[in-house]
């Protein structure tokens, strides 16, 4: 197959969700009213060319055969020796994604017409959904760390805006604003780890080594460069894929419409985290230690997943565990170097929770509709093994899983709160400051006598 | 060098500042004021794609020569910050001379592009100062403000004028230290940044975007210091600028007044763009100059979609001052691009200005560099946290109305450069370099 037909697919794959987004921002922008019908069409046909397009892909790395194709396309802007990589690439890791990625958005934006029908934020949810549907082409198909940390970004953006998107409620803006903190504050690892790379190999642009079935990321040449970007990398997957300490954001981010909660939390964005460790493989098989990090923090976050899912009494809020429990087991997998196995891994999984995502809203029709089938009573599968614990460590587990293994708590005493706290004091003792020198300058006397008369005035 | 058609831009402001002072009512004036503002933003426009199209030919007979193609970004900015300003404010806060005051401050900022005499340019930051002060001293509060902004203010003006004579006279060492003092105050970086907080605070928000945002000290940076300061000076600078942001960024996380979140969010901000003026790399340097324009034209948008929004609710607070999302749409979806952009927001020219800042840097200060990356972070946090204190989960207020037209087409143009050349950077950053 022709490179110029490989091009115009991956072109078509990433930017026609967008071109959808921009039409539905501008006519929002302008004012116009437009049908559901015609905001739902043009952003399910956009998401489903897009799904096209990445089977053309598909088709085109079967027939293809190798190890794939680098686009790297003219510099978006540069100045001197740099140039901003603006690469996509389509291999064997890329464009599976990028195909299920492209049918389970279309899918999800055709089951959503009905549900948010007559909904006040009918074409604003279309409107993330494309972006977001363009964002995670562009993370997964992006051929260097700068372009994916642009798609990375958009993601983490769409996310927390339909997090909040019932934003009448205190609620879910609380949640979204929690999830953007966390991407935020692992997003500095992905764009860390760009920079260092530019600064020890001077290129992001993935890079293609014979042991490997996909491209990935150029290993620099010093141990310590390996361990700084391998190490903040897995940083920046811990936010997205909500793992330990930083998965609490995750059930809370299911205040969002159900139809976004399966398509980010059950489906793509959770697994970006993998996506990006898989992409980073070179570097953990560079140094052991990274893949050893990867399998502890992977460990950590199934255990705790598994444990604080079984006291969830909301569905969403168990599912969310469920997959944070899998992402869990993912991480484990790629840091023991069972990369094909993550990749099966992930699509079953995404497959299967999007779907169970999807139906929740209807779990106990669902149930009761087994239940008449099976005539009798359906039996839970979890209980053997948690009859076996004494009845002490049981209550202690239960307890430590009703609060959620305490990280929320960890995290806001010890180190959210004196952060706030101490950027309170910092700010009060300037004005301390000044209202001193106010007092004790000739100048300032008037105006501090002012300043005093102002407040004692009831507002 | 003097550039005409700078002079001619800053010529139109004052005139706009002389007709808004001169209206019977505030609105006139408001109207007076967006009209100079306009035609000014106009000619800006102009010039710049006269320039951009037109080859050093053109920039050349212009006054302007390839080293100066900043220039003409800086000054097309200047005018769509007073148009921004003008045609936001509330005219429970801006009278008649408050307008006047904005656009002279508009004016006394282009006339600074026109030239690179120190004399000249240290006349001009003194009146900038004077009419900022005056304009203090008019508000009805015991002039708390005015007393602290000139304690702050004066010094910086004076050191700026000793700084300049210095200059002239030869003496380049002792002149840089007095110059870089004087624009380290009035650029709000640290241990004198003390000023801001209250400014912000207490003067009509015009005044605030007006004196703060066209960011004199930079140019005063790039055309009396840059590449002859004594290189401690330079890592010194870069130093101060760089913990000047951290340290902004986490002041602001812990404020609930809008005002002074935008404060410690400008101030933030600021000092990326000083951080990255004192990298030797062009393309640090590129991406301080263009964080410079991306800062004028966004937090110029935000603080004036403040300005708006108070004029409906009155003073802002994240604790009270949330509102029903359906009442203030596009007012919302404004606020937020126009902060988000200021922060490094993909899509946005943002996102260029500082790849190119931490990219740059990273090579000269690998460990500022990458805290410049934490930073940005933190202000992203800051910006969303104000869209969702304000513009989510509040109660519905009857009689409040989202932009007027007139609101709603300066923002769309603010936001339509930022959006525009945040997809399409290169020939921009191709003609600054």
């Amino acid at each position: 197959m022709s490179t110029g037909l490989v091009h115009t697919f991956l072109a078509l794959a990433t930017g026609l969700p967008f071109l959808a987004a921009l039409a539905l921002a501008i006519g929002a922008w302008l004012g116009q009213k437009w049908p559901e019908v015609v905001v739902h069409r043009l952003a399910t046909s956009a998401l489903w060319l897009s799904f096209v397009a990445s089977l053309g892909l598909a088709w085109a790395l079967f027939w293809g055969g190798g190890v794939g194709l680098l686009w790297s396309l003219p510099g978006w802007f540069g100045v001197g020796g740099y140039h901003f990589p603006l690469a996509l690439v389509a291999d064997h890791l890329s464009v599976p994604f990028a195909v299920f990625a492209s049918c389970l958005l279309a899918v999800t934006a055709r089951f959503s017409s009905g549900y948010l029908h007559r909904e006040p934020g009918f074409l604003r949810y279309y409107l993330l959904l494309c972006l977001f549907g363009g964002a995670v082409q562009l993370a997964v198909l992006a051929g260097s760390l700068d372009f994916l940390l642009f798609g990375w970004e958009l993601v983490g953006f769409t996310s927390v805006m339909l997090i909040a998107f019932f934003h009448e409620r205190p609620a879910p803006v609380n949640n979204g604003l929690r999830a953007f903190v966390v991407y935020r504050l692992c997003d500095v690892g992905l764009l860390g780890a760009a920079v260092w790379l530019h600064h020890s190999v001077e290129s992001t642009s993935a890079h293609h080594a014979s042991l490997f079935p996909w491209w990935g990321v150029e290993v620099p040449a010093q141990a310590i460069d390996v361990v700084v970007v391998g190490g903040l990398l897995i940083w920046a997957s811990l936010g997205k894929g909500a793992q330990v300490p930083f998965g609490g954001w995750l059930p809370r981010a299911m205040e969002g419409p159900t139809p976004s909660s399966a398509i980010f939390y059950g489906a793509l964005s959770v697994h970006l985290g993998p996506y990006l460790l898989l992409r980073s493989a070179p570097l953990l098989d560079a140094q052991p230690i990274l893949g050893w990090l990867v399998v502890m923090v992977g460990l950590s976050t199934a255990v705790h997943g598994s444990l604080v899912g079984r006291v969830q009494s909301d569905i969403k809020c168990a599912l969310a565990y469920a997959s944070m429990t899998q992402v869990g087991v993912i991480f484990m997998e790629i840091g023991l170097g069972f990369r094909t196995l993550a990749v099966v891994h992930i699509v079953g999984h995404a497959a299967l929770r999007c779907l169970q995502f999807l139906r929740a809203p209807s779990v106990l029709a669902d149930r009761a509709e087994d239940e008449r089938r099976a005539g009798a009573p359906l039996h839970s599968l979890t209980g053997s093994s948690q009859r076996r614990l004494s009845r002490g460590l049981a209550l202690w587990l239960y307890r430590g899983a009703l609060e959620r293994g305490f990280l929320d708590a960890l995290l806001r005493d010890y180190l959210l709160g004196p952060i706030l706290a101490l950027s309170r004091q910092l700010d009060q003792g300037q004005e301390a400051l000044h209202a001193w020198l106010l007092e004790r300058s000739r100048l300032g006397q008037g105006a501090a006598k002012a300043s005093k008369a102002e407040a004692e005035v009831p507002p | 060098m003097t550039n005409a058609w700078a002079l001619a831009s800053a010529g139109l402001l004052l005139l706009g500042a002389l007709l808004a002072g001169s209206a019977r009512s505030a609105q006139a004036a408001r109207s007076r004021a967006t009209i100079a503002a306009g035609a000014a933003t106009l000619l800006g426009t102009i010039m710049l794609f006269a320039c951009f199209f037109g080859g050093d030919a053109v920039g050349l007979s212009l006054g302007i020569g390839a080293e100066h193609h900043y220039l003409v970004l800086a000054a097309a900015a200047n005018p769509i910050i007073c148009l921004l300003a003008s045609a936001l404010s509330p005219l429970a806060s801006h009278r008649q001379h408050t307008f006047r005051s904005m656009l002279g401050l508009g004016a006394i900022g282009n006339a600074f592009l026109a030239t690179t005499q120190p004399l000249v340019l240290a006349g001009l930051w003194l009146a900038s100062v004077g009419v900022a002060c005056s304009e203090l001293f008019r508000l009805g509060r015991g002039s708390r403000a005015g007393w602290i902004f000139s304690v702050y203010q004066l010094p910086s003006a004076l050191l700026f004028v000793i700084g300049a004579l210095l200059l002239v006279r030869g003496s380049t060492t002792v002149a840089a230290a007095c110059l870089l003092l004087g624009i380290g105050i009035r650029e709000a970086t640290l241990p004198a940044h003390g000023w801001l907080p209250s400014f912000f605070e207490d003067a009509p928000l015009g005044i605030v975007v007006c004196f703060c945002l066209p960011q004199l000290g930079v140019y005063a940076h790039l055309e009396l210091l840059h590449r002859t300061i004594d290189p401690t000076l330079v890592q010194l600078v870069a130093r101060v600028g760089a913990i000047s942001a951290l340290y902004g960024a986490f002041l602001a996380h812990g404020q609930t007044s809008v005002r002074r979140i935008a404060a410690y969010l400008t101030m933030s901000q600021t000092g990326l763009v000083a951080f990255g003026l004192e990298n030797h790399s062009p393309i640090g340097w590129s991406g301080a100059v263009l964080a410079w324009f991306v800062q004028a034209l966004g937090i110029s948008s935000f603080l004036s979609c403040l300005s708006a929004l108070e004029a409906r609710r009155g003073p802002l607070s994240l604790g009270t001052s949330a509102g029903d999302p359906h009442q203030l749409p596009r007012l919302g979806v404004a606020t937020l691009l126009a902060g988000l952009a200021t922060v490094g927001a993909p899509l946005t020219l943002g996102f260029v200005a500082e790849d190119l800042l931490v990219q740059g840097s990273v090579t000269e200060h690998p460990v500022l560099g990458l805290l410049l990356v934490l930073v940005t972070a933190q202000n992203a946090i800051t910006v969303l946290r104000v869209y969702f204190g304000l513009f989510t989960a509040g109660p519905h207020r009857p009689g409040e109305m989202d932009l007027a037209p007139r609101e709603f087409w300066t923002l769309s143009l603010s936001l339509l450069v930022l959006l525009l050349l945040g997809l399409a950077p290169g020939p921009l950053v191709t003609f600054i370099r």
